[in-house]
């Protein structure tokens, strides 16, 4: 035994010798097959024939249960019938709840071989497997199954009896999947005692009629050849799939449907001769169906509206597929038809399939576009599933790029949103593509379809940095950068239209926050592209101001540091801000649809009533003359911006100017066919801005303008009243805010909050602010922009009861005074104890 | 990591036994380890594989400049059938090594995360042990005498899965 030779072993590839010395056995350190993981070691066994991998178990305690993880079960071909029948027995015994028996031979055609195929057996009382025949008087050698839930047979044939036996003795059984087996001929299943919920039939040749009635069957989905089919008495059949073959009009299918029309939502048929069809037959009423798919055999250009009339029938309907099957695609010239109008209330989701750009094809996009009222997606897809196995790539690639090409042309200016697969550059496969992996690519803007640039063209992408960088500089303190993003994008627009690598180069992340209209940062370097949160910018209750300026461009800080905050942690909410109460209501949002409809046309007219304003401020400004003239350009890039009540005179001084500028260098570019260089652009921006031509104007300009300072002084006076004496605090603040609202409501939070701290309970808060007072003590939905602050002091009202009440503004006249001598100075203070001596008079005054 | 990685980058392994290996980055992505150590911009400097002796290294450096300059399947539909042919006769080839180094190699494609690799060599495995009686099999796999079932679980084991005994 202590030869030196331990170990001899043969590989299929030839012999090895393998030569240990010394030593007793095994004792080899670095053996470590065992210590893989299992999920290697199950790899390993799955390459073994199943009983290879089964008698491992007695290996070692390592090996003992691994081949029970085997997820496919890899049986030798010779001995196979008893092999699957111990193993089936076993997974019975063992209650297996889901059968997935896949013993297709995958090396030839399932069709044509299926005499060799398995039969399933069943099982016996006397723990065998039976493959009956014909079914014995009593059913009781059968023993029952009532852990199988999903069975899936491939490749496996199945007696009449079996299958009914299979049916009638597994009570739980809800899945049944039959592919590519040798069934009898007429498959009749039903009545009561048969559980079955979900029935799938594919690809089984020697089927000649299915019947299948009475049993709460929930799903049938049949693919094969033509048979008859006969359904009765299925009260809850919700999906029926027919889509592969013609049987529709060989067994008046839509006239069985009939029966069981209530509860089906998904249906799919597939038609041969639409026309007939549609026409003979009545189509049932269909109130339930959510999902309709039709495949329309569509070889001549016949109008296929005909077809709508079962969409028409189905009132809830939400996602409709048309598949039109086609070989030789024939064009005929004619005019489109248009279908009666019939509002679609619930489709969303609209898809055509083998769209070739025939007006039979078109008609039916045509329909749905105008009659989907609630259409959110289509997709139009030229590829045509049915024959495309047949074809070469080749050939395959060009009908498909010619069904392209009609596509865009002919829905280009009729859809809003066009989804349209993306030709690969390679040639497809050479077996059946499916295409389902390829891309699809969107546009939003209306009336454009632009294609994927997929390699940025060269300089482009470098101007727009350059440009950007520049031109930033001089906006970015006046706090301009949206604009100017802008401008730069609709420069770029102008040039060759390639604005997708634009905007996606330029653009920064966004996500919220408040804004001026819609709510988004503008600034390029952040804070969001570090993906910090709001939050992350409010320390204790408050603005981190440094933060903010660091992080974005100062109007940009300065506005958002204004937007009050809650300091007792009032809870976040979703807000409607089109609405001031923050809420959505149907009103509100049709009155805003009306708005943005409204700014849409005038993009395209320049006398849309409500820009009146606007452009009267343009031609007033006080500019070099001739940008006046680039008054076109202007409308139609900028009107929206401009609306919001950042827009002063200056700020459009600087903008015309600059749309001027950009204006000019394009004509250059186009006309004169002159480089762009941005610098160049960006001197003469500057040298325009620059000059005296153009006269800033005075802060008194426009009633709305904030003024300069973007500071607002305000007053709020606290009474004060103990048990016995009357003391009168005058606090006072100075508070930067939007509106008047605001302020007014943030220093009463700043006195219930100094009544806080100096543990003034029972404390009267005087206002003379009537509205601030009223909304204060509102218990109705505050204004969304207000909410933080009301909150706040609902808060310490509840906390501290303190009473609120309005005061007239000569009763208020300390507090009033307090605000003027405030007004000149720049400091923030408190006074509790020693009162200058305005105060103590005013004090003293109101005292008597 | 620069967006516009050529495919001259290098990637440079140290194994256990201090061999540095240089190899082009498309050959080190074919481990899915070190691609997402290069996406997580962590294989800057040399990447210590502290557990992989430079024998097997080597060897695995060959399986995957050999994978990586054969085209992929789901790249190319009309790769010519040659290059599978060369590939399944690389593999073969390959595989034909002593049962110490396949398990070295499988534990190293294991951690380092080579799918295809793992398979051929429990594949390779398989074939060896395929047909087998109990006790060869714990020979060629070499299983610890200690492992060893009880005679009692082990009769247990057979009766249960009779199937596979006969």
């Amino acid at each position: 035994m202590d030869s030196p030779l331990r170990q001899f072993e043969a590989s299929s590839y030839g012999y090895q010798l393998k030569i240990f010395l010394g030593g007793h056995g095994s004792s080899n350190p670095d053996y470590f097959i065992s210590q893989m993981p299992d999920d290697v070691l199950v790899r390993m066994l799955s390459f073994l024939p199943i009983k290879d991998a089964g008698a491992t178990s007695s290996l070692s305690t390592r090996w003992e249960f691994l081949w029970c993880n085997l997820t496919q079960l890899n049986f030798n071909l010779m001995s196979r019938c008893k092999d699957i029948d111990y193993c089936l027995r076993f997974a019975l015994d063992k209650k297996v709840e889901k059968l997935d028996l896949n013993l297709l031979d995958q090396s030839q055609d399932a069709r044509e071989f299926l005499w060799n195929n398995f039969d399933l057996p069943l099982p016996s009382l006397d723990g065998n497997m039976i493959h009956l025949v014909e079914w014995p008087s009593s059913s009781a050698m059968v023993i029952k199954m009532p852990s199988l839930k999903e069975v899936s047979l491939k490749g496996v044939n199945i007696s009449e009896p079996n299958l009914l036996g299979l049916l009638k003795s597994s009570p739980c059984l809800e899945r049944l999947y039959i592919f590519g087996a040798r069934l009898f001929s007429h498959i009749h299943v039903g009545g009561r005692d048969i559980s079955l919920k979900y029935f799938t039939i594919v690809t089984c040749p020697e089927v000649y009629s299915i019947s299948l009635y009475d049993f709460d069957l929930e799903s049938f989905i049949y693919d094969g050849p033509e048979i008859d089919i006969r359904l009765t008495d299925l009260p809850m059949l919700k999906e029926l799939d027919f889509s592969e073959d013609c049987i529709v009009s060989r067994n008046n299918v839509l006239a069985q449907i009939s029966s069981f029309a209530l509860n089906l939502q998904v249906l799919c048929l597939n038609i041969d001769y639409p026309k007939e069809i549609l026409t003979f037959y009545i189509i049932p009423e269909l109130p339930n169906v959510k999902k309709l798919m039709l495949r329309i055999a569509a070889d001549g250009d016949d109008s296929l509206l005909d077809c709508i009339s079962i969409a028409k029938a189905c009132p809830r309907l939400e996602d409709l597929a048309f598949e039109l099957l086609w070989f030789t695609p024939m064009k005929r010239r004619r005019k489109v038809m248009h279908a009666p109008p019939h509002a679609h209330e619930h489709l969303k989701f609209f898809r055509i399939g083998g769209y070739y750009g025939r007006t039979s094809d078109l008609e039916l996009v045509v329909y749905f576009i105008d009659n989907a009222v609630a259409l959110r997606k289509i997709v139009i897809d030229p590829m045509c599933l049915a024959y495309s196995a047949d074809l070469t790539a080749t050939k395959l690639l060009k009908r498909e790029k010619a069904a392209q090409s009609s596509v865009a042309c002919q829905l280009r200016p009729i859809l809003p949103q066009v989804y349209l697969r993306k030709l690969k550059s390679r040639s497809p496969p050479l077996e059946q593509s499916s295409g389902v992996s390829r891309a699809t690519k969107v546009n939003q803007g209306p009336k454009e379809m632009t294609k994927e640039v997929t390699s940025p063209p060269f300089s482009l992408e470098k101007h727009c940095k350059v440009m950007y960088d520049k031109l930033a500089k001089v906006l970015a303190p006046l706090g301009y950068g949206k604009v100017f993003c802008m401008v730069v994008i609709f420069f770029f627009k102008e040039l060759d239209g390639r604005l997708q690598m634009v905007r996606v180069y330029l653009f920064w992340n966004q996500k919220w926050v408040p804004y001026e209209e819609d709510f988004y940062i503008r600034h390029p370097r952040g804070p969001f592209i570090y993906s910090m949160k709001v939050s992350d910018f409010i320390t204790h209750g408050q603005w981190d101001v440094n933060k903010l300026q660091a992080h974005l461009f100062p109007i940009e800080a300065d506005f958002i540091s204004r937007i009050p905050i809650s300091s007792t942690r009032a809870q976040d909410k979703l807000v409607w801000h089109y609405d001031s109460k923050g809420v959505y209501t149907v009103r509100s949002g049709y009155r805003q649809a009306l708005i943005w409809n409204m700014n849409e046309s005038s993009y395209a007219s320049s006398s849309g009533s409500p820009t009146n304003e606007f452009w009267k401020q343009i031609w007033r400004l006080k500019i070099v003359p001739k940008i006046t003239f680039s008054g076109g350009l202007v409308q139609t890039l900028l009107l929206h911006p401009f609306q919001s009540k950042i827009a002063s005179t200056k700020f459009l001084s600087y903008f015309a100017t600059l749309a001027w500028s950009i204006w000019k260098v394009r004509n250059r570019y186009i006309f004169d066919h002159f480089i762009i260089n941005p610098a160049i652009t960006d001197d003469a921006f500057q040298s325009a801005v620059s000059s005296e031509s153009i006269s800033m104007p005075v802060t008194n300009g426009i009633s709305w303008i904030p003024p300069t300072s973007n500071l607002i002084k305000l007053n709020c006076d606290a009474s004060f009243k103990d048990s016995s004496a009357a003391i009168r605090i005058v606090a006072r603040e100075k508070c930067r805010s939007e509106s008047v609202l605001a302020a007014e409501l943030s220093v009463i939070r700043s006195a219930c909050i100094l009544a806080a701290t100096n543990g003034w309970n029972d404390a009267i808060i005087e206002s003379d602010s009537q509205a601030a007072i009223s909304l204060a003590s509102t218990e109705d939905v505050p204004p969304w922009a207000l909410a933080a602050l009301i909150s706040d002091i609902q808060y310490w009202k509840s906390q501290m009861n303190l009473q609120l009440s309005w005061t007239s503004r000569v009763c208020n006249f300390a507090a009033h005074q307090v605000a003027k001598v405030a007004y000149f100075s720049d400091v923030n203070f408190i006074w509790l104890d020693n009162f200058p001596s305005v105060i103590t008079s005013i004090a003293r005054s109101d005292a008597l | 990591m620069s967006t516009s990685s050529s495919s001259s980058k290098k990637i440079v392994l140290k194994s256990a036994d201090n061999e540095t290996f240089e190899i082009d980055e498309i050959v080190a992505l074919e481990s899915q380890a070190i691609k997402n150590m290069i996406e997580d911009e962590c294989a800057d400097n040399v990447i210590p594989l502290g557990n992989i002796d430079s024998k097997t290294l080597s060897k695995i450096i060959e399986y995957c400049k050999k994978h990586a300059e054969s085209p992929k399947k789901d790249d190319n539909a009309d790769i010519d059938e040659k290059a599978v042919e060369d590939l399944k006769s690389f593999d073969a080839e390959f595989a034909k090594v002593d049962m110490p180094l396949i398990q070295d190699i499988l534990m190293a494609a294991n951690f380092l995360n080579i799918d295809n690799l793992i398979g051929l060599m429990c594949r390779t495995i398989a074939d060896r042990i395929k047909g087998k009686t109990p006790e060869e099999i714990r020979k060629i796999l070499n299983i610890n005498k200690n492992d060893l079932l009880s005679p009692e679980q082990e009769a247990k084991a057979r009766e249960e899965n009779s199937w596979a005994f006969d």
